[in-house]
């Protein structure tokens, strides 16, 4: 830090993670208000408390483990390395705490960064246990769901941004996986991670009548719906920024080019995401708004799932690809969670399995076609060679190595981890809450209600006033 | 006299860590890796205490009015207080 161009880099840097994460903090105030929004009136305290403290869970895991995982299994187990030492990530690290960057650590360069790279990735691991979140809504406990959060947020997310989301990840060295904005690494393995508890956990009381119709179970507030995902919204602008590097040296020692670049230290740039974020987004309100009939429900998950659909490649798309890509994205996902729903029974409580993981799962696919031939990453020194290459010898994006990837994302990390740990509580009586809770309403033995100057009786409070009122 | 061994800022050069305790961050992680599980044992046994409680009490007081007490509509003195009983 002795040098004044170097530290405006490091400081600029440091202070750009940083508002990425204070934006990404507007994602899980969506996350709690639409989930608050979606329940019914006698469960919305639980709702929002089972939200809530994913964050303190996933936050000290991610610090004892979560960081370390990222580095550490990139090659493991299909390339050749083994485990990588990342001394800077481990929990007892001098580098996990205030450090000035003196000293004799070879890693100092870390000290300045390592704090708001770390809450960085750490809002995407809120994010995707937050998402799974919803799915289960009104009928499972509290401890169930904060071990998933755990496992989900500090683990198997971590582990595929580890393989997937990083330019030595095996899967991108080898297969030339690409998912710039997280299509699969956080929206398709948080879907298969709530397809796998909801299958285990079951619908709703009523949910599926006598002959297998579906009810309809109104939010209780669906303007608190869509505050939520309009919340959700705006945190994603921090979400995209925070999946770039803001200034890389993209050119060579000789001829130094500086750009941003995505997560793989490939080019793109804030202008070329700005773009395709914005017509993602609009491609899928348009298509909700039609394939839904003008539902608010459908139309906001509709933007939502536009972006996520295009987010895979939306470092690199035209603008008009990625609102192409966003409206069918989201035809595919409506129509694909209407038909689990009648065929399988899942009751995916506000659609989360269906706006992240169908339309990630699609994303990642159609990423791999329209992207055919880019360079993935730089070739890491020591792997194994890619399974389709570019000239140059890079690892090449390519249609079966996405489909690989979707299906890594969605069932090998998403669903198969949390199906075999939702039989396990199941069978320990610690997933679901008693009938007769659920029945009464989660809040109703403990909590109480939420609303209570809404309802048609009189409040212990209110009967304490109108005995001071008689004095009046 | 310092319990934190740094009591300098002068040379910047020369200065890592500077929060207390440098050397026995695997004491500070251990101890919070400790309360860690311990918050989850404390949670899960409060709720399943919890469900218990509520189940027996909804079966003292028949599901109608359990339900009836939860929508909020009309409710007599004794079900308003259902939840302090």
């Amino acid at each position: 830090m002795d040098n004044l161009t170097d530290s405006l880099n490091v400081i600029f840097t440091e202070t750009y993670y940083w508002i990425t994460v204070v934006m990404m903090f507007l994602i899980h105030a969506g996350f709690c208000t639409y989930e608050v929004g979606a329940s019914r009136r006698k469960n919305v305290l639980h709702t929002l408390m089972k939200n809530t403290m994913l964050i303190p869970l996933v936050t000290v895991t991610f610090y004892f483990f979560g960081w370390w995982v990222y580095f550490a299994f990139s090659n493991v187990p299909f390339n050749t390395g083994g485990f990588i030492d990342a001394p800077w990530a481990l929990p007892w690290s001098e580098l996990m705490g205030t450090h000035m960057g003196g000293g004799t650590d070879p890693d100092a360069g870390w000290a300045r960064i390592n704090g708001v790279f770390w809450a960085a990735f750490l809002l995407f691991s809120w994010t995707t246990a937050s998402i799974v979140s919803g799915a289960v809504i009104e009928r499972i406990k509290t401890s169930a769901f904060l071990i998933f959060a755990v496992v989900i947020g500090s683990f198997t997310w971590i582990l595929d941004a580890s393989w997937g989301w990083n330019p030595a990840g095996w899967m991108v060295q080898i297969l030339g996986y690409h998912d710039a904005y997280a299509s699969g690494v956080v929206h398709a393995i948080a879907g298969g991670s709530a397809l796998a508890i909801v299958t285990v956990l079951g619908p709703r009381i009523g949910k599926f009548g006598p002959s297998g119709e579906v009810r309809d179970i109104k939010p209780h507030n669906p303007w608190l719906v869509t505050i939520g995902l309009f919340l959700i919204f705006t945190g994603f602008w921090g979400f995209y920024a925070a999946c770039n590097i803001p200034i890389y040296n993209i050119g060579t020692e000789e001829a130094p080019f500086f750009s941003a670049t995505n997560i793989y230290l490939m080019p793109t740039t804030l202008s070329a995401i700005t773009f395709n974020f914005l017509m993602s987004f609009s491609g899928g309100l348009m298509a909700g708004y039609l394939v839904s009939r003008g539902q608010p429900f459908w139309t906001y998950s509709g933007g939502l799932a536009g972006i996520i659909a295009a987010s895979a490649g939306n470092d690199l798309y035209h603008p008009v690809q990625a609102l192409v890509i966003g409206g069918l994205g989201v035809v595919f996902m409506y129509y694909l969670h209407h038909w689990v729903e009648r065929r399988f029974k899942i009751d995916d409580a506000v659609g989360a399995i269906a706006v992240h993981g169908y339309a990630g799962f699609f994303g990642v696919v159609v990423a791999g076609f329209v992207l055919w031939g880019y360079p993935a990453a730089a070739p890491v020194d020591g792997s194994m060679a890619p399974l389709w290459a570019t000239p140059e010898g890079y690892p090449q994006i390519n249609p079966i190595g996405q489909i690989l990837g979707a299906i890594i994302m969605f069932w090998v990390l998403g669903f198969v981890p949390c199906y075999i740990i939702a039989r396990v509580l199941k069978a320990m009586n610690m997933l679901r809450v008693p009938e007769q809770v659920e029945l009464a309403g989660l809040d109703t033995h403990e909590l109480g209600d939420a609303f209570p100057y809404l309802a048609h009786q009189e409040t212990s409070f209110e009967t304490i006033e109108r005995t001071y009122a008689k004095d009046k | 006299m310092s319990s934190t061994g740094v009591d300098s800022f002068t040379n910047p050069h020369l200065i890592g860590p500077i929060y207390p305790g440098v050397g026995f961050e695997w004491l500070m992680v251990l101890i919070a890796f400790v309360l860690w599980l311990l918050w989850h044992v404390i949670q899960i046994s409060g709720e399943e205490e919890e469900y218990s409680a509520a189940v027996k009490l909804y079966r003292e007081v028949g599901m109608e009015r359990a339900m009836h007490h939860a929508t909020g509509a009309i409710a007599t003195e004794e079900e308003v207080h259902i939840s302090k009983s």
